[in-house]
């Protein structure tokens, strides 16, 4: 008997599940500009998985030089162009996609758990001294533009792919702990805080079983949005030579090297910069559509 | 004859995810001049949406109005262009909303909010008033709604003033115009109980002088015996009985006016009732014919195919009901 | 109010610290040797070690940290490692072009975001709204440096309708430097052809700059504009008759921009980060430029000075941002005061 019960509750969270992912699937796709990203950047990320077997060229996505073919203009052997040293471009851009799209998780993965637990903790115990250490320190790292900071850290460093990816995460993690911050601790206030409380629930289950599932909704929204931005700062930092270093293809170090043959062989700058603007474009969209599929409808 | 609101058939839904919500079925509505009228149901049965539609309020997507015309002093509202509508609402109606502290602009001082009123509408050459002259209207006003020291409230921002104070505001602004034709929307349900009665009366008085017609919609039996001459009555958006309010409320004749009124708890009854079997229908997938037809204990076979008209059943008092199909 | 603002001002100030005590921090920790690059590879080991022990390199990190605020004090912010100059003096020097760059974007962003923004939501779901959706939606993507390259490409080297790279041309003599800003210091010289030829070469750098922000503040105004035309208070004003004008740009728009203004206040440590993207490529010789040139050579003096200067700018705006806010929206003000 109890078998069954546990067998029909568990269909019923299924089927309400699946309900729920096909409303939100239908607030998503009725902003057609959201799932226009979501079509872009699967094909983005698609492409940079399968780098080495579609691009026409993957050796030139290491070092190889090859003079003859410098300087071309796009064509059909080359969709983008090559570069001053006969690289083609176009294969350089899909491999450049995997570093940009690897910076995104990496950093976000790296970042995104140690905020949001910190602001949990922080959100949780508001008005304790261990709020105020975690949220003064939290401050003292948003006091300066992430940029800035990322930028001073990786200076400072050596500068190269993996150091990129760690002081961006350092300069990351604090959004989310105020962002994590100032949902928990207006849910600290609600009834069913309160009542869990009241009925000894331990304070490690209130915080990830009560109140973060109902942060989750505003993390995921900024995680995607995030992705963008985090991509567009690897890129600045390439561009500025702290980034990824040549003759690895980041996007922004072949914008770097292709603007100084401007306004002669703009293939050279312009593709990897198109290549930019549409991959955090996608994920801009794609989390626009996220933010409506997470909002409540009033009628 | 010629009414100054006559609302004709009107059908109102809404898209949404599910589908479409058949909202408003037919409704019909009349109040003429200097006429107090009611519009009384429970939450959710189409009373704000028919208001709204009458302004021409409503967030056409994702609401779509179907069929039916509005009419005022015999033009249809709904076939106006928005000029000629902007100008309708702006000298003839006025309007009171349910929640006072969103009827009113909280980042603007009242004073500001009203003497563009007196600007705007022109009433009586508006912007050629000076400065003094638009105060003084203002202040008057607002003294006219049993406000005391009326030219400080001029200078507050709606959080500084209590419920009743901004809800007398809102009265002040809505009689400020001159409009013929009130709309006002559950304007004490969100007051305290103590002070509901003396907003009422105070409404009640200031109408009166202006001989100005109310559609007052509510969900209170006993605002509707106090203040009105005639009520309708709505369930899931389509209009049930209509009459002289005193013979409504002694002999209600539609089953379902006659479960709220069993529902209402009084002193010499016997036991408190139990309320209407029931719930109110989905707006998705309505009953046919007549949608009460579901929960009425009087329901026959030709209930469940077609929506009942108005019958008559006294001097000037209406059924929808086919019980009385005579 | 005064009391609101002196508790901001020193929770700034405690934020700054920890803020310099980071930096210091990570300036030590890193690899590399600051009095070696101060003297240069030509310097003999005997130099670079009493280099060292002029920079107190060898003393433990607090005394050190004691030596740096002391000086700081005495508003002697050390010698840059570069530029062999006090930092201040490179400071003085840098801040004002930056400046006048900044509060010209800022400019920019907030006349053409606010006026797209109100517009694009007041006649939502119109070509003016699903264009500047679209041109918003690009606007946000693209990296600042992206649109400078591209705006000097296109308006300089193609179309030849814009000048190049640099504050003025180079021919031409720069002003008396009594402000540091090129235009006013060319209006106070009695050169106005002067002040104009530096504000056309302000004008590319300064869209570059602002197009991010126009983006996006205007978005957040036009989802705010929708959001509060749905009010019921817009609804009486409608019916109660105000002309659609007044509340257009009156009362809907003052509290449509209250959340915009908040996020201007981030948007311009953004500013302040994507200055430097846009000095480099238009050969801007500001404070950012100077800034990145001091971190690739592990200018230390230079790195933290700069960082604190950035700091304390973004804490100050923060500020002015937040009295703002409490001038356009009541509700906070009233609610802090009591009741």
């Amino acid at each position: 008997m109890r078998l069954e019960q546990q067998r029909s509750d568990w269909m019923a969270t299924l089927a309400l599940r699946r309900r729920r992912l096909s409303r939100g699937w239908y607030k998503f796709s009725r902003n057609s500009l959201s799932v226009i990203g979501l079509v872009v950047l699967g094909l983005i990320v698609l492409a940079a998985i399968l780098a080495p077997y579609i691009t026409p060229y993957p050796k030139h996505a290491k070092a190889y030089t090859n003079f003859r073919d410098a300087g071309k203009s796009p064509s059909l052997e080359h969709f983008f162009g090559t570069d001053r040293v006969g690289r083609d471009i176009f294969s350089r851009v899909i491999f450049g996609y995997r570093f940009s799209l690897m910076i995104g998780i990496v950093v976000l993965s790296l970042g995104v758990a140690p905020g949001v637990i910190l602001g949990l903790i922080a959100g949780y115990h508001q008005g304790t001294w261990i709020e105020s250490v975690i949220m003064r320190i939290t401050d003292v790292f948003l006091a300066v533009p992430p940029l800035v900071l990322a930028l001073a850290i990786t200076a400072m460093l050596t500068p190269n792919l993996t150091n990129q990816m760690m002081a961006i995460a350092l300069v990351w993690w604090p959004w989310y702990s105020r962002l994590v911050f100032a949902l928990a601790s207006s849910l600290r206030s609600k009834y069913f805080v309160r009542e869990a409380e009241l009925t000894g629930t331990s304070k490690v289950h209130i915080m990830f079983k009560e109140i973060l599932p109902n942060c989750l909704a505003p993390v995921m929204t900024k995680m995607t949005l995030d992705m963008g931005i985090v991509i567009l700062l690897g890129a600045t930092l390439s561009f500025i030579g702290l980034g990824i270093q040549p003759p690895k293809p980041g996007l922004g170090t072949m914008v770097a090297e292709g603007a100084k043959r401007l306004p002669g062989e703009w293939w050279g700058t312009i593709f990897p910069a198109l290549a930019i603007v549409v991959v955090i474009l996608a994920f801009n969209l794609v989390g626009d559509g996220l933010r409506d599929v997470f909002s409540v409808e009033e009628v | 004859m010629d009414h100054l609101l006559a609302v004709r058939e009107l059908y109102v839904g809404f898209h949404v995810f599910e589908g479409d919500l058949k909202v408003l079925n037919g409704v019909c509505l009349d109040v003429s001049e200097g006429e107090r009228v009611g519009l009384v149901g429970e939450t959710g049965c189409g009373k704000t949406t028919t208001v709204k539609s009458i302004l021409r309020v409503l967030p056409v997507p994702p609401a779509k109005i179907t069929g039916g015309k509005i009419l005022y002093h015999g033009r249809d509202v709904l076939a106006m262009k928005r000029r000629q509508m902007q100008a309708l609402r702006r000298h003839e109606m006025s309007a009171i909303f349910q929640d006072p502290l969103q009827s009113l602009n909280p980042v603007f001082k009242i004073g500001t909010q009203l003497r563009d009123i007196v600007k705007d509408s022109a009433l009586g050459g508006g912007s050629r008033l000076s400065r003094r002259e638009v105060n003084a209207r203002c202040v008057e006003a607002l003294r006219e709604t049993g406000l005391p020291d009326p030219e400080r409230i001029m200078t507050n921002y709606p959080v500084q003033l209590s419920g009743g104070m901004r809800q007398r505001v809102c009265i002040a602004e809505a009689l400020m115009t001159d409009a013929r034709l009130m709309l006002a929307d559950e304007p004490t349900t969100n007051l305290d109980v103590t002070i509901q009665d003396q907003i009422l009366r105070k409404l009640d008085e200031l109408v009166e002088e202006k001989n100005a017609s109310v559609l007052m919609i509510t969900h209170s039996m006993g605002v509707v015996r106090d203040l009105t001459q005639r009520v309708y009555v709505m369930y899931a958006g389509s209009i049930v009985e209509v009459g002289e309010t005193r013979t409504l409320l002694a002999e209600p004749r539609h089953p379902y006016t006659q479960g709220l009124m069993r529902s209402v708890p009084k002193l010499t009854a016997e036991g408190i009732s139990n309320g209407i079997p029931g719930r109110i229908p989905s707006y998705l997938d309505p009953p046919s014919g007549c949608r009460f037809h579901p929960r009425c204990e009087h329901a026959m076979e030709v209930c469940k195919s077609e929506s009942p008209p108005l019958y008559q059943v006294g001097e000037d008092h209406f059924v929808a009901c086919y019980l009385y199909r005579s | 109010m005064l009391t609101f603002i002196g508790k901001r001002l020193f929770q700034s100030l405690f934020v700054l610290f920890g803020l310099s005590l980071l930096i210091f921090f990570i300036a030590r920790v890193m690899p590399g040797d600051p009095a070696r690059a101060a003297l240069g590879f030509l310097a003999t080991e005997e130099q670079v070690e009493s280099m060292r022990e002029e920079m107190h390199l060898n003393d433990p990190f607090h005394v050190q940290y004691y030596f740096w605020l002391r000086n700081l004090v005495r508003g002697d912010l050390g010698r840059s490692s570069y530029t062999h100059r006090p930092v201040t003096t490179d400071l003085i020097q840098y801040i004002p072009a930056t400046f006048e760059l900044i509060l010209f974007a800022t400019l920019i962003s907030a006349i053409v975001g606010q006026v797209t923004g109100v517009l694009a939501g007041y006649f939502r779901n119109s070509w003016f709204d699903g264009l500047s959706r679209l041109v918003s939606y690009l606007g946000i993507a693209t990296p600042s440096f992206v649109v400078a390259i591209f705006l000097l490409f296109i308006f300089s080297q193609v179309l030849k309708l814009a000048p190049g790279v640099g504050r003025l041309p180079i021919m031409m003599t720069p002003p008396r430097t009594i402000t540091g800003f090129m235009i006013v210091d060319s209006l106070l010289a009695g050169q106005p052809d002067l002040a104009l030829t530096a504000l056309k070469h302000l004008i590319l750098p300064a869209i570059s700059l602002a197009v991010i922000h126009i983006a996006q503040e205007g978005r957040i105004t036009r989802t705010s504009i929708v959001e509060n035309m749905q009010k019921d208070y817009i609804t009486i004003h409608k019916v109660h008759g105000i002309r659609t004008s007044r509340i257009m740009f009156k009362y809907l728009l003052k509290p449509s921009i209250i959340p915009t203004v908040t996020v201007m206040g981030l948007d311009f440590a953004f500013l302040m980060s994507n200055a430097f993207l846009v000095e480099i490529v238009y050969m801007w010789p500001g404070f950012s430029r100077y800034a990145v040139t001091a971190m690739l050579n592990k200018d230390l003096n230079a790195i933290v000075a700069v960082v604190l200067v950035i700091g304390l700018t973004f804490a100050l705006v923060n500020l002015l941002v937040d009295i703002i806010i409490m001038g356009l929206d009541p509700t906070v003000r009233l609610r802090r005061g009591g009741g």
